[in-house]
């Protein structure tokens, strides 16, 4: 066997051990009996369990698939990213993506939190969890359609104008972002909201945020055959790729839609989470190298296996609730990521 | 024998942005059976003819057709049945092996959701073979020399197998006997069947294996024909200017070639 199919065995068996052992540890553990017969009853296969122990395993269950999901959609969205790109640093966010989807949720936040009109805001009660993600996906889509149509007016996308539009509109939407924020500064509960969104989280994830993230993924793998080989001869170059006959400008859109929707779907559930985009993709290109078919396979797994670990792992360690995902993934990952540069300088500056 | 148009151009002319006219009505005709080789000074158009040849740009004005059809409306994997360009250098290398990345020429023959087969293997193996790089197929194309980068260039065109070719200066890192084979099997490739265009500033080789030489000067054809009619003092020193020497001498197969030498002095 190949080290990329070892690789892909070895990350799709720790996906099977990490979901029931995600639901199994927590403020109350669960034997993995429990955690079985629960998440069957989930889906209507089975008896529920006693008591609180079925709303737990429910919980648990649908974070750790949201959980699986968002990791894998962020890995794959970010490989894609980068194969257009041609650039190891380049993420979804480059697109937009992050910062729209800050700006849409902040928006929601605050017209759920006073700012709306008092009817509005009654009909809304109990809805923020659907509401706050749908206004971010309409944010992050909202973001990334405006940097595409500036960048590319007749649909030609030229790729540093493309980057540098990213750019600009990133920097628009921070600063209406930080108004936002400033402006709300008084009125601690939407501040507070505001900011915790910005953190990303997991909590009280129901059956429709795991789906949505679902979705998102499985448009981003449905794309894969059709730009996998053609990143790899994008390579050598546009004009190089075309001569070849790759439709290049077809490659591009459907690569970076298929990214930009994932990663939007995915951020608008889960809020920001930051470097699995970045980090995922660069260390399995220095595992199993640049070919894109591998690589775009296995960056959904290891970003699924990256998150969950990482939720995991933290739970396990301090306790629910304490730290959100995002914050740990920002923890962990910035120091992983200089390890990465440092240790393997030589080979990430040939690229 | 010279056949039918395999590709054809007609009034080409393009000017990029800043009003810089590279290229001012240029007819061009890429036969079967024929190497036709285009010279000409820096700057005189010959990589942005070679461009809108291939279908990578669109001329401002002018007509380009492959296989009858306008080169722009073909499908981009169907063009690369028609055409082949053998790039004088790539903008980036890929990390991969000298094999998989002369597997690219195969693209346009997939078959859609289809990896390469054992057919196109063999399709690419044969063209290694024939420009002398089937030792390097294992090597990783960032290691090797330019001289033998360009050779596997030619032979991913090859394993292209369009009938038209399009090269660009592909003797420009190679040693004088890689020189050589270059041109031979670029004029073997014009006798089985397809066609050629090289663009080079290698007069020499132009003299002894172009079936027909066009001048390029200023976005214009301005000489056209047989390498006796065109590798001349007459034709050539307006566009070159006086520091060359020129002679003659004999050739493979009888008769004698020109010869056109850059040299100081009298």
């Amino acid at each position: 066997m190949s080290r990329a199919t070892w690789i892909g065995v070895a990350l799709a068996a720790a996906l099977v051990v990490g979901v029931p052992a995600s639901i199994a540890v927590g403020t109350a553990d669960l034997a993995l009996g429990e955690v079985a017969r629960g998440v069957l009853a989930t889906f209507g296969l089975g008896e529920p369990l006693e008591g609180a122990a079925q709303t737990i395993v429910a919980l648990r269950t649908w974070r750790a698939l949201t959980a699986a999901a968002v990791g894998g959609s962020l890995a794959l969205s970010g490989a894609l990213v980068q194969g257009v790109f041609r650039n190891p640093l380049a993420a979804p966010s480059l697109l937009g993506v992050t910062g729209g989807a800050s700006l849409g949720a902040a928006l929601a936040i605050l017209a759920l939190g006073g700012f709306a009109p008092r009817g509005v805001i009654e009909q809304a009660q109990g809805l923020a969890t659907v509401i706050v993600p749908a206004a971010s996906f309409a944010g992050a889509l909202g973001a990334v359609m405006f940097v595409a149509v500036l960048a590319a007016p007749r649909g030609r996308l030229s790729t540093p104008t493309l980057l540098l539009t990213g750019i600009a509109v990133n920097m628009c939407v921070a600063g209406i972002f930080a108004a936002v924020q400033s402006l709300t500064l008084r009125d601690w509960e939407v501040s507070r909201a505001i900011l915790a969104w910005t953190f990303g989280t997991l909590d009280d994830r129901s059956r429709l945020h795991a789906l949505t993230a679902g979705a998102g993924l499985a448009l981003a793998l449905g794309v894969v055959p059709l730009v996998a080989r053609e990143l790899d001869l994008l390579a050598g170059g546009e004009a190089d790729a075309a001569a070849l006959g790759v439709d290049v400008p077809r490659v591009r859109l459907t690569a970076l839609a298929a990214a930009a929707l994932s990663a939007a779907l995915a951020v608008a559930v889960a809020g920001q989470i930051a470097f699995i985009g970045l980090v995922v993709p660069h260390v399995l290109r220095l595992a199993v190298g640049p070919a894109h078919g591998r690589l775009l396979a296995l960056a959904p797994l290891a970003g699924a296996v990256f998150l969950l670990g990482a939720d995991l792992a933290q739970r396990a360690a301090l306790g629910e609730g304490v730290l959100q995902p995002g914050v740990t993934m920002s923890l962990v990952g910035g120091p992983f990521f200089l390890f990465l540069l440092i240790r393997h300088r030589r080979e990430v500056g040939a690229w | 024998m010279v056949g039918a148009a395999l590709l054809e151009g007609r009034g080409v002319a393009h000017v990029y942005p800043g009003d810089v006219r590279a290229l001012d009505g240029v007819d061009v005709l890429v036969r079967e059976g024929e190497l036709l080789v285009v010279i000409g000074p820096n700057g005189s158009g010959k990589s942005t003819l070679l461009r809108a040849l291939a279908g990578l740009l669109v001329p401002t004005r002018g007509d380009v057709r492959a296989g009858g059809d306008p080169v722009r409306a073909l499908d981009p994997r169907e063009r690369a049945r028609r055409v082949a360009v053998v790039p004088q250098y790539l903008p980036a290398l890929p990390e991969v092996s000298v094999e998989a990345f002369a597997l690219g020429g195969r693209y346009a023959w997939l078959r859609p959701w289809r990896g390469p087969d054992a057919r196109d293997l063999e399709h690419v193996r044969a063209a290694l073979e024939s420009c002398d790089a089937l030792d390097l197929a294992a090597r990783d194309m960032r290691e090797l020399s330019g001289g033998q980068r360009q050779r596997v260039l030619v032979a991913r065109a090859l394993a292209q197998e369009a009938r038209a070719v399009l090269v660009d200066e592909p003797t420009s890192s190679l040693d004088p006997e890689h020189q050589v084979r270059t041109f031979e099997l670029l004029a073997q490739l014009a006798c089985d069947g397809r066609g050629a265009l090289v663009v080079t500033h290698d007069l020499n080789l132009a003299s002894q294996f172009a079936d027909r030489v066009a001048l390029l000067d200023g976005g214009r054809v301005v000489a056209e024909g047989r390498v006796a009619e065109v590798l001349t003092r007459d034709v050539l020193e307006p566009v070159y200017g006086r520091h060359l020497h020129y002679g003659e001498l004999p050739v493979v197969g009888g008769g004698a070639r020109p010869f056109v030498l850059p040299w100081r002095g009298r």
